[in-house]
């Protein structure tokens, strides 16, 4: 077996080894596989016209049940190194949803919510409240663009 | 999602390694097609899921890494100048990322030498049997490599092969060392697998 691999003396991988990391792919690819609407999420996310992104992660993702158990709401938040911010999701009943943000340090800055129907723009008031009535199911992705910066700020796309 | 077993040809999907495929699309995407973005990711998205999830990240925060990565890429894209380091730079961005968010996943929650929310590698109600018994064997085997072996082995199956070196800093490891390390990690399965007499890896 000759060993010749430039990434290393003992590189140079046989038909054997192929067969056998070809399996092991499909093991993983079988017991855990990449969500099935992944690449989608990922797509519609680099849609995004900006090129300077910071991407902000969630710290906590809580769903509470309505009182009258048909309201279902969201609590999100999401930190970042330009800004923090929190969105309450409410179903509104007709398949669309309210969400009321909050930014942190409060601003008065651009909000844009893009759906698959088309982004949904408004702004943050000086306490940094924001509100937005009629969100469509399906992907959303919320892009602050804070004054003054030319990087926008966005959540990865989630599912509503 | 695997219909061809016997032959061996068609394993997991996709081929490995269309490089003339990634190249006409990498080149569009750095031109600003935001569809051979998309396409990119097609492509490159079970090697990124794979890498968040080896470093033992939960099935949500491992789909936000994979996601954040893609999104820093959009700022980046004009510095990368191959599809081979543009591989390269998403691996190694996903595990940095992946690497964060372990600190805010509680320890508790980590997945250890077994990732917990696996699918079970018993036979599904409609699987062919053969089938079936063969994962669980190669799962067995896995499982009897060290962590190491067991996460390199996971992460290489799916990066296509011209890439392996540009790859090997992603993860960590000294140009040159992965081919070694890669090679012993294989060697133990193959001997794990070529002893079981019920296989047929032959």
């Amino acid at each position: 077996m000759s060993r010749d691999d430039p990434d290393g003396p003992l590189g140079k991988l046989d038909d054997l080894d192929g067969r056998v990391l070809r399996e092991v792919r499909w093991l993983w690819e079988s017991l855990d596989p990449a969500p099935a609407d992944l690449v989608d999420r990922i797509r519609f996310a680099v849609e995004l016209e900006d090129s300077e992104v910071e991407v902000v992660r969630v710290i906590e993702h809580r769903e509470v049940a309505g009182v009258r158990g048909d309201v279902h709401s969201r609590m999100i938040t999401f930190a970042g190194g330009t800004v923090d911010f929190m969105v309450n999701v409410q179903a509104r009943g007709d398949g669309t949803y309210r969400v009321d943000g909050w930014l942190s340090p409060p601003a008065p800055h651009e909000v844009e919510v893009r759906t698959p129907a088309g982004p949904l723009r408004t702004s943050a008031n000086e306490d940094g409240r924001f509100a937005l009535g009629r969100i469509p199911s399906g992907f959303v992705q919320f892009v602050i663009r804070p004054r003054g910066r030319t990087s926008a700020v966005s959540t990865p796309t989630m599912t509503l | 999602m695997c219909s061809t077993r016997s032959d061996g040809r068609h394993l997991g999907g996709k081929p490995l390694g269309d490089h003339e495929g990634l190249a006409v699309l990498f080149e569009a995407a750095r031109d600003g097609d935001r569809r051979a973005l998309g396409r990119l990711a097609e492509a490159l998205t079970p090697l990124l899921w794979q890498v968040a999830r080896a470093q033992g990240l939960d099935r949500e925060r491992s789909a936000d890494a994979v996601q954040t990565a893609w999104l820093r890429l959009l700022g980046s894209l004009a510095d990368i100048h191959t599809p081979r380091a543009l591989t390269a730079w998403l691996v190694t961005v996903t595990k940095r990322v992946a690497w964060a968010m372990r600190t805010e996943q509680r320890s508790g929650e980590l997945v250890g030498a077994l990732p917990d929310d696996v699918v079970d590698p018993a036979p599904g109600p409609d699987e062919q049997a053969a089938f079936a018994d063969r994962r669980v064997r190669l799962w067995a085997a896995v499982n009897r490599l060290s962590h190491r072996c067991r996460e390199l082995l996971r992460v290489i199956a799916f990066v296509p092969r011209p890439d392996y070196a540009d790859i090997s800093a992603a993860l960590d490891m000294p140009r040159g060392s992965i081919g070694p390390t890669r090679g012993r990690c294989l060697a133990q399965l193959r001997k794990q697998l070529l002893a079981d007499d019920e296989g047929s890896w032959r």
